[in-house]
């Protein structure tokens, strides 16, 4: 998910830390005192969360939870992903200084599009509609994702090499099991409504970070089927794992405590 | 209600048991390093996560971009490379999807007989380099006390002691790679100092407006 030094061309490059450096200006200035608590304990849990590696296949992946970030902080998600970013870079030499704004514009634009998305979806007071578009999203999702993965399953199965063709497979359906599985739980009404819009916020997240990052590689040059194969098909668990986690979160904190959550007020 | 707990189970059961099977290992990166012994550069490229890069094309070039070489990591992620040049060697290794493994041998690091520059060297003033120190030491040990070493003896310690050499380089490359607890707990601590800072300079500013 952290492009590294070297991998991009310098538009790209450019053109990502002005994207960011926007993002974080505006997200500043829109920013109130009070929540600032807020977005430093965010950034921590990015900090550590992304730091966290689980190899899988060729490449490894780990949680991002930018759909979190994004659902409690809204645009604040710019500054505390920014400053997670560059301690990373600068303590782990992980992604790079260079590469910093690409980085994270491609983590924190989807936080912020996420954000947008579930805003009114979290905050139930026109509860029909809200799970009226829920089930409409969900169904957009689920079919474009699995598409997705099948369409580059077959373009990855072209070229070769058949170890890691299972891998894809079994990626692939975990993420649609957990899809289904979600979607159960959310007609069983095990499942809040918040909590199923904090699910298809933390799964689509990601879905649009894969989709940035292979952007930005394909931008580059590299062919961008190649890349969105290696990003997209590689997050397929991360989907899966980061929907059940801001799902549980999501519901949790609009038990007990929803003035947290940004996309609430 | 029963059975959507069980569905429940399952989905954390199934989250689980991705993050359980994948051994955790810390940050993943990408790894190289490269060790010249005479004019043989051997290297490797792998990730931190413990996987090797297999198959994957390495061009070398010179400072100047001026291509030397090519050569391709087997099975382990191993690579040689013979150096025919005294200049330093810049390997740069495409792994696909944004990992760029580039890493340099300098020029210091390889042996003097190696052309300076031009790819042809005199090979007469290279034996002859190499062969005089050698005499030089046989007949200066020879006069004194000291345990006299052939050349052929001479060669042996000196690739025992590379080797030895290069097992404390990929020690240390390993060590370097290690992503330490404190680190982490630095890191946050970081983190929260700087919103600290900021959350502080925000609240100075707002209140200065109100009063």
């Amino acid at each position: 998910m952290h492009i590294v030094d070297g991998a991009l061309s310098n538009p790209v490059l450019i053109g990502g830390g002005v994207l960011a450096a926007a993002g974080v200006a505006y997200s500043l200035k829109k920013l109130e005192p009070e929540d600032l608590p807020r977005v430093g304990v965010l950034s921590a849990v990015f900090f550590v969360v992304s730091l966290i590696h689980v190899p899988l296949g060729f490449s490894s992946v780990h949680l991002i939870l930018n759909g979190l970030l994004g659902i409690i902080l809204g645009w604040a998600a710019f500054p505390a992903l920014a400053v997670a970013l560059l301690l990373q870079a600068i303590f782990f030499g992980f992604g790079g200084l260079t590469v910093l704004g690409v980085n994270a514009v491609n983590i924190a634009f989807p936080a912020v599009m996420v954000f947008y998305l579930c805003r009114w979806g979290l905050s139930a007071e026109r509860y029909k509609l809200a799970k009226l578009a829920a089930d409409g999203l969900f169904a957009v999702f689920f079919i474009v994702s699995v598409w997705a993965g099948f369409a580059l399953f077959e373009a990855y199965q072209v070229e070769g090499a058949t170890w890691r063709v299972s891998v894809n497979g079994i990626s692939l359906a975990l993420f649609a099991m957990v899809m289904i599985g979600g979607y159960v739980l959310y007609r069983r009404g095990i499942l809040s409504v918040a909590g199923f819009w904090g699910f298809l916020g933390g799964s689509l997240s990601i879905f649009f970070t894969a989709i940035m990052v292979a952007i930005s590689l394909a931008l580059s040059g590299d062919e961008f089927a190649k890349a969105a194969e290696f990003v997209i098909v590689a997050h397929f668990p991360v989907m899966a794992v980061e929907g059940i986690l801001t799902a549980a979160t999501i519901q949790l904190i609009t038990k007990v405590k929803p003035e947290l959550i940004h996309a609430v007020r | 209600m029963q059975y959507g707990k069980s569905i429940f189970s399952g989905l954390v059961f199934a989250a689980v048991f991705t993050v359980g099977t994948m051994t955790n290992a810390w940050a993943h990166k990408v790894i190289s390093a490269a060790y010249p012994d005479g004019n043989l550069i051997e290297g490797e490229i792998g990730f931190s996560s413990g996987d090797m890069a297999v198959n994957v094309p390495i061009v070398i070039t010179d400072p100047d971009g001026n291509k030397l070489g090519e050569v391709t990591t087997d099975e382990e992620g191993l690579f040689s490379f013979t150096a025919t040049q005294k200049v330093d060697h810049i390997f740069r290794a495409d792994l696909s999807a944004g990992h760029i493994a580039t890493f340099t041998v300098l020029a210091d690091e390889l042996p003097d007989d190696l052309a300076g520059g031009e790819p042809k060297s005199s090979v007469a003033s290279t034996a002859s380099n190499l062969a005089e120190p050698v005499k030089a030491v046989v007949s200066a040990s020879a006069n004194s006390n000291l345990v006299v070493i052939d050349q052929a003896g001479l060669e042996k310690l000196i690739s025992k002691a590379t080797k030895e050499t290069r097992a404390l380089r990929k020690d240390l490359v390993q060590y370097k790679e290690e992503r330490r607890m404190q680190d982490i707990l630095g890191g946050i601590g970081y983190i929260l100092g700087i919103f600290g800072i900021a959350s502080f300079l925000l609240g100075r500013r707002k209140s200065a407006k109100e009063a």
